[in-house]
């Protein structure tokens, strides 16, 4: 394929000089010799402006081809630069388009084929074809389009996301507000049972000390069992004799010896009674003294065990209200990173969606505007060659030009 | 254990204890009534037995003609003295029945009221363990 440059070497070579029909020694090569013979004998004057068949020729279409797959300035050729192109390229000889030619002077010549009368005007047609063809409106309405759509769908993604943000915080709040009831509920719970056990521990008490007080009442209450036991006094020993003893004169002596050894004997029995009494009663008073002892160990035993037992107690519900907490805590942690997951997936899942709808758009809209500038690329090139063609068989495309909007 | 089985269990107790006691107090009234009787026929049966001898003594005596003698007088004296120190012995025997009775009374007393106290002591130590162990609080500890 030849660059822009070996071309221009090329149409400098041959600039001025006749068109000739022999084959093109350009480095494509593999350019159609004879072209401009063929064009000027497709080209007869009487047919040129009702036959347009040269459209089809080949030869002209694989000069527009090869034009199309030239590389100049890292893209392909297109619009005005094909067409110059492809004018050097098939008129070789050069084509003024400024300046003015007869018909048939050429004579079939070719190098210097020229438009007859619209040179001119045909650069003007070309070029305000070339501008609508250039212009920007189709472009610009799918840019528009395609503005409007992005917004819109950006405008829902966001509504998505608020109502998927709404929806979770809403959640967030609510297990929040129930995670704070349950926990008050637990620390009520525990104030409850705080509070009945101290009220338990000071019945316990008074339990304690009023037991104690009677036990000791009952102790206190009882009666020495032994006490005022003693023998009976029998009183004096008398003679029962005693009269007819000193009527008949008898001895008084061994009488009384033996009423006084008696009398000592009964006293000494009697006391020594009363001394069992008083021992065993002695004995009673200890015992019971001893169980009045055993009533107050009991009742400071008692009160150490209910201090203890409090402490257990208040301890015990202590852990179980600390247990309760840390379980509905943990739940509800468990809750929260729930929601926090299915929110992240929902937030996740709604920005892939529109970020999905985002690239098929973006795609969608470069397509279109490829197809817009394909669109145009493809009206320029055929332009071109219809207004080449039918410069190069030296007709009057004024009537063309007129129409496209040339003078 | 409920303070209400607290003092069921231990009433019949004292009931008991005061059952005890009172029937061994009955049987000692009537033991010391039966004491009393005996003692008092002994000793009225030693009088009239005496009595009636003293009249056969003095008459005797006077039959031999000693009834004057110093015989006559130191018999009377030994007279004497046997019926007092029998009557005496009698007396002796029948206040230390009464006394062992009322000894037995004090006893039945003093026994009943030790199971009074032992029991009150353990109906005590019952009503502490239980008013200590904070019962009450069971259903709200889960214990």
């Amino acid at each position: 394929m030849a660059s822009a440059d070996q071309m221009e070497r090329d149409r400098k070579r041959t600039v001025g000089k006749p068109a000739t029909t022999s084959a093109y020694k350009g480095p494509s090569g593999g350019v159609q010799p004879g072209f401009s013979a063929a064009v000027q004998n497709v080209a007869g004057p009487q047919r040129a402006a009702n036959d347009l068949s040269w459209l089809k020729d080949p030869a002209f279409a694989s000069f527009v081809e090869e034009g199309k797959n030239t590389i100049v300035g890292g893209r392909p050729l297109a619009g005005n630069d094909l067409a110059n192109w492809v004018r050097k390229r098939a008129f070789p000889g050069g084509f003024n388009f400024g300046a003015p030619t007869k018909p048939g002077s050429g004579g079939g010549g070719g190098g210097t084929v020229s438009t007859q009368n619209a040179n001119a005007p045909l650069m003007s047609a070309i070029s305000g074809y070339a501008k609508n063809i250039g212009n920007t409106t189709g472009m610009d309405s799918i840019n528009s389009l395609f503005g409007k759509l992005l917004t819109d769908i950006g405008a829902r993604g966001q509504s998505q996301q608020d109502a998927i943000n709404q929806f979770y915080g809403g959640a967030e709040t609510q297990l929040s507000g129930l995670n704070n009831d349950a926990l008050a509920m637990l620390q009520n719970q525990y104030n409850q049972v705080s509070g009945e056990i101290g009220t338990q521990s000071d019945a316990g008490r008074a339990t304690i000390d009023e037991t104690t007080q009677r036990a000791l009442a009952a102790l206190g209450g009882q009666s020495n069992p032994y006490a005022g036991l003693q023998m009976a006094d029998v009183g004096a020993v008398t003679d029962p004799m005693a009269a007819y003893s000193q009527a008949v004169g008898a001895p008084q002596g061994g009488i009384d010896a033996l009423q006084q050894m008696l009398q000592s004997q009964n006293a000494t029995t009697r006391g020594g009674f009363g001394n069992l009494a008083q021992l065993l009663g002695a004995s009673n008073q200890a015992a019971q003294q001893s169980r009045i002892g055993d009533v107050n160990v009991a009742r400071a035993g008692a009160q150490q065990d209910l201090s203890a037992n409090q402490r257990a107690a208040a301890l015990q519900a202590l852990q179980q209200s600390q247990t309760a907490q840390q379980a509905q805590q943990g739940t509800y942690a468990q809750q929260l990173l729930g929601l926090g997951q299915n929110r992240l997936q929902a937030n996740l899942g709604a920005q892939q969606s529109t970020g999905d709808l985002l690239s098929q758009l973006q795609q969608s809209q470069l397509q279109a505007q490829l197809g817009q500038q394909s669109n145009t690329q493809g009206r320029q090139d055929q332009l071109m060659q219809q207004l080449l063609g039918l410069a190069g068989q030296g007709i009057d495309v004024s009537q063309i030009m007129a129409l496209l909007g040339g003078q | 254990m409920a303070y209400t089985d607290i003092g069921l269990n231990y009433e019949p107790q004292k009931r008991g204890a005061a059952q005890q006691r009172d029937a061994s107090l009955a049987m000692n009234a009537f033991s010391r009534l039966l004491s009393q009787q005996r003692g008092a026929r002994d000793l009225m049966a030693t009088d009239k037995a005496a009595s009636k001898g003293l009249e056969g003594f003095g008459a005797g005596y006077g039959k031999r003609g000693l009834r004057n003698s110093g015989i006559f007088k130191g018999a009377a004296s030994d007279y004497s003295q046997n019926w007092m120190s029998q009557r005496n012995d009698q007396l002796d025997a029948l206040r230390q029945q009464l006394a062992q009775y009322d000894l037995q009374d004090a006893q039945s007393q003093a026994g009943y009221q030790d199971s009074l106290a032992d029991i009150e002591l353990a109906k005590q130590r019952d009503i502490l363990s239980t008013a200590a162990s904070l019962q009450g609080l069971r259903p709200f500890l889960g214990a």
